[in-house]
């Protein structure tokens, strides 16, 4: 006797409550999975209509009985059926709204049929990574790894900052080569590398990371990749289906934009305030693809866009990049973008301000040494790769704000001035520049509104900045030190007036020098006085790139080694100012890690993963429903949300279209009495290339996603 | 007499080096919008050759410009390793005449 008689009782009544609920709730489809070995339990059950005004996906995962339901759907004709590691797709059935269905799912005829559903990492896991014994490199008449990759981790770098955080390594469409490209090379994978590496209008930055690997070398190593997988290599580890509370998870999606775009992030509300703009518009960053802001209505479903404007018509555009011949697109450039949008934030109000660029290059002279302007005189610049432009969708008017500083991620601060901090991305600008918002919204003065500082160590441990000696000079007693680092993720502590930057490693800023994590202290006058500690990561791990910081003050990244990490500043047992500090080594104890799920690469050490994400978000009001606080992180590698929640990580793996990757994320609550229904974080599809998916090809749109928990894998 | 003929001269040789100094700043500006010095850098092989050591290859050969003005229109593999060029169909003539001068040149950036 397994069960007590009220067991047995309490048992039934579940069962009877949740058929009820999978056969009368009018806004479900429900049923069960089975395959020829029985129920299937986490297995995905996807449903999807083109009869709403964009295409609408819902998908869910399979309890432990193989019991689905798929909530609030809108009343349309759907197509189901049933994705899950150990399968192939099932045949599509047609449904509607109120369905229950018995789901027959197909079980994978052999190991390379399941692999085809893995994560990408699984598949770039297979990629040959030279020796530690290899670097420093030998140049391109020894080993061809150029000298500059000084140590294994260079590479490492290289490849997921320089390749894995615009492309889905590993997936479909990148595993295997088109058939374009190997019979232009008559069968040669290295120039069929040579030429898809060509294709499209990111063909310099291709050509950029490629130099970096030492292009004989990296494009030996691709074609090795691709090669075997064309014979028959199948990754050495399979994936795991979601277990526990990742079957409650309930995923989303709606097409935006076009299939020749691609976004970068996408914003739902102001991450101060998660109930702004409930229910309303989603708005995209389609980077170096378009002019054209893409917006989606959640509740008409229904997709449209705005024009961003440009100052200057002499802007670069994307169209006149060059580029080699597309296997999928021809020699049409499907790139005209000029406005470059690379993230967005929405403020208190509800208005969206953007990285965007909105000129050329060269700076105006108010930027530059000899202005008056107070951050001139302290570090004058003469370029700016993006600045920052305002829509306001009430009005629907445009700002134009011309920043002497690159802009890459922007986000607002706690203060009055609602100041929106900035990073520039890549390290060269050497600066972190600022905008204040409420000055500017007032007085509609750009250049009395913004300011910027260098990055400053206090190498002389007094307390205050000194006059300084640059980052490639020696220490001097009586100075401070300039760290040449700018901030590629950026975060206004919500609990203490700082503000925490991460700088990138090698692999991406190309400058030899490790990633950090940056805590600016911008003190009375930040142009004047602000201070900088930086942290590394902890030996045997490199490559932080993004951050968010909780409601306790503990920093959250993501490392190119394969972890996330967190880092508590109060943890902190040595001096965190002085000579002591100006590489950054300190404070090893302030940092907790955890290893990313899937494989590594082999021969590389295994605490750290194969996998790669680009960026990581803290959930502070518990929008998703994991609880306040939970970091949550875009693994790119893992095609999943991978939030650590006590410890442990849950990972929510979207499943369709394949690949899912993302690069941001936020949090929204539309209603805070609805429970779950209420509450959910969203994000967009992420590559460059959303026509590499294995689920589509030149009809792939950039997708916004929903994504919401549960409180158990049928809830209504 | 003499300081009176030296001064033009001076004059017109300034000229010619302050013409040739844009001139060289406007190739150079050319190449990095068209994109070249993603693949190419002046004294050092990058994914392709160094402009010095094409220059160096044929800098005696005559029908040099003709030759190098296809390779960029057109694309070419074979000569400087495995890794082709992709052809430059988006460069006028004029644009692939002043950036084969340049390259010939040495590819300076003054």
């Amino acid at each position: 006797m397994f069960f007590s008689g009220n067991l047995i009782i309490r048992f039934a009544l579940g069962l009877l409550c949740s058929i009820s609920l999978m056969a009368y709730a009018a806004s479900d489809i429900s049923g069960v999975v089975t395959s020829s070995k029985g129920r299937e339990a986490g297995v995905w059950v996807i449903a999807e209509t083109i009869d709403l005004p964009t295409k609408f996906t819902k998908i869910v995962v399979t309890n432990d009985r193989g019991q689905f339901l798929i909530p609030e759907l809108p009343d349309a004709r759907y197509q189901v059926w049933v994705r899950g590691y150990g399968l192939v797709d099932s045949p599509k059935v047609q449904a509607k709204v109120g369905s229950n269905l018995k789901l027959k799912a197909v079980i994978a005829p052999n190991s390379s049929a399941a692999a085809q559903y893995y994560p990408g990492m699984y598949w770039y896991s297979m990629l040959e990574i030279p020796k530690e014994t290899e670097f420093p490199g030998t140049g391109e008449q020894g080993n061809g790894i150029p000298p500059f990759m000084k140590k294994q981790h260079y590479w490492i770098d290289t490849v997921k900052n320089g390749c894995q955080s615009c492309h889905a390594l590993g997936s479909r469409g990148i595993r295997e080569v088109p058939e374009f490209f190997s019979k232009s090379s008559n069968g040669d994978s290295f120039i069929a590398w040579a030429n898809r590496t060509q294709a499209g209008q990111a063909m310099g930055y291709m050509a950029l990371v490629l130099g970096r690997l030492g292009p004989d070398k990296g494009l030996s190593l691709y074609a090795d990749w691709t090669d075997n997988i064309a014979k028959g290599k199948l990754p050495f580890e399979k994936p795991e289906r979601p277990q526990g509370i990742e079957r409650n998870a309930v995923y989303t999606m709606w097409d935006w934009s076009s299939p020749k775009h691609y976004m970068h992030d996408a914003i739902s509300t102001d991450k101060r305030n998660p109930t702004l703009n409930a229910n309303g518009l989603i708005w995209g960053a389609p980077e170096e693809s378009t002019n054209l802001v893409p917006s989606l209505d959640p509740i008409k479903h229904f997709a449209s866009s705005v024009q961003m404007p440009i100052l200057d018509p002499r802007t670069p555009s994307s169209a006149d990049a060059p580029h080699g011949p597309s296997a999928y697109w021809g020699d049409e450039p499907i790139w005209d973008g000029q406005s470059s949008i690379h993230n967005l934030i929405m403020d208190e109000v509800g208005r969206v301000w953007f990285a965007a660029r909105i000129r050329p290059a060269s700076n105006p002279d108010f930027c530059r040494a000899g202005s008056d302007h107070p951050s001139a005189k302290v570090a004058p610049l003469n370029d700016s790769l993006r600045q920052i432009s305002m829509y306001d969708p009430k009005t629907k008017e445009w700002s134009l704000i011309n920043t002497c500083f690159s802009t890459h991620h922007v986000y607002f601060g706690h203060d009055s001035n609602n100041t929106l901090w900035t990073s520039a991305g890549p390290p060269n600008s050497g600066v972190v520049g600022w905008l204040n918002t409420k000055k500017y919204l007032q007085t509609h003065d750009e250049q009395a509104s913004q300011g910027w500082t260098p990055l400053i160590i206090d190498a002389n441990g007094n307390g205050r900045r000194d006059d300084w000696v640059e980052g490639s000079q020696p220490l001097d007693p009586n100075k401070d030190k300039r760290v040449m680092a700018a901030f590629y993720g950026i975060q206004p502590s919500p609990v203490e007036d700082v503000i925490w930057g991460q700088a990138m490693d090698v692999g991406f800023s190309r400058v030899d020098q490790p990633g950090y994590l940056v805590r600016l202290d911008p003190g009375p006058d930040p142009t004047n006085t602000a201070l900088v500690e930086i942290y590394q990561p902890p030996e045997g791990t490199f490559g932080p790139r993004g951050l968010d910081v909780d409601s306790k003050g503990i920093v959250w990244t993501v490392l190119s080694s394969g972890h996330i990490a967190s880092f508590d500043r109060k943890k902190c047992k040595g001096p965190l100012n002085g000579p002591s500090t100006v590489d950054g080594k300190q404070c090893e104890e302030g940092w907790t890690l955890y290893r990313l799920p899937g494989p590594q690469f082999k021969g590389v050490d295994p605490k750290g993963s194969a996998d790669g994400a680009y960026y990581i978000w803290v959930d502070l009001y518990n929008t998703l429903g994991l609880g306040k606080d939970v970091p949550i992180a875009s693994s790119n590698g893992g095609e999943a949300l991978i939030a650590v929640v006590d410890g442990k990580l849950i990972t929510l793996h979207v499943p369709y279209p394949m690949p899912f990757f993302t690069k941001n994320v936020d949090g929204r609550i539309d209603d805070e009495n609805a429970g779950w229904k209420g509450r959910a974080i969203w994000t967009t599809t992420g590559t460059r290339a959303p026509f590499h998916s294995g689920d589509g090809s030149k009809d792939m749109y950039p997708k916004v996603f929903k994504v919401q928990i549960r409180p158990s894998p049928l809830a209504d | 007499m003499k300081k009176i003929a030296f001064i033009p001269l001076l004059a017109l040789l300034f000229t010619v080096f302050a013409a040739s100094a844009q001139s060289n700043q406007d190739a150079y500006a050319l190449a990095s919008q068209s994109g070249c010095l993603a693949c190419h850098k002046p004294d050092q092989k990058l994914i392709g050759p160094s402009y010095e050591s094409v220059a160096t290859k044929y800098h005696d050969q005559s029908d040099a410009p003709e030759y190098l003005s296809n390779k960029i229109k057109k694309g070419g593999a074979g000569v400087w390793g495995r890794i082709p060029m992709p052809a430059h169909p988006q460069l006028s003539d004029e644009s692939i005449k002043t950036l084969v001068a340049w390259i010939l040149r040495g590819a300076p950036s003054q």
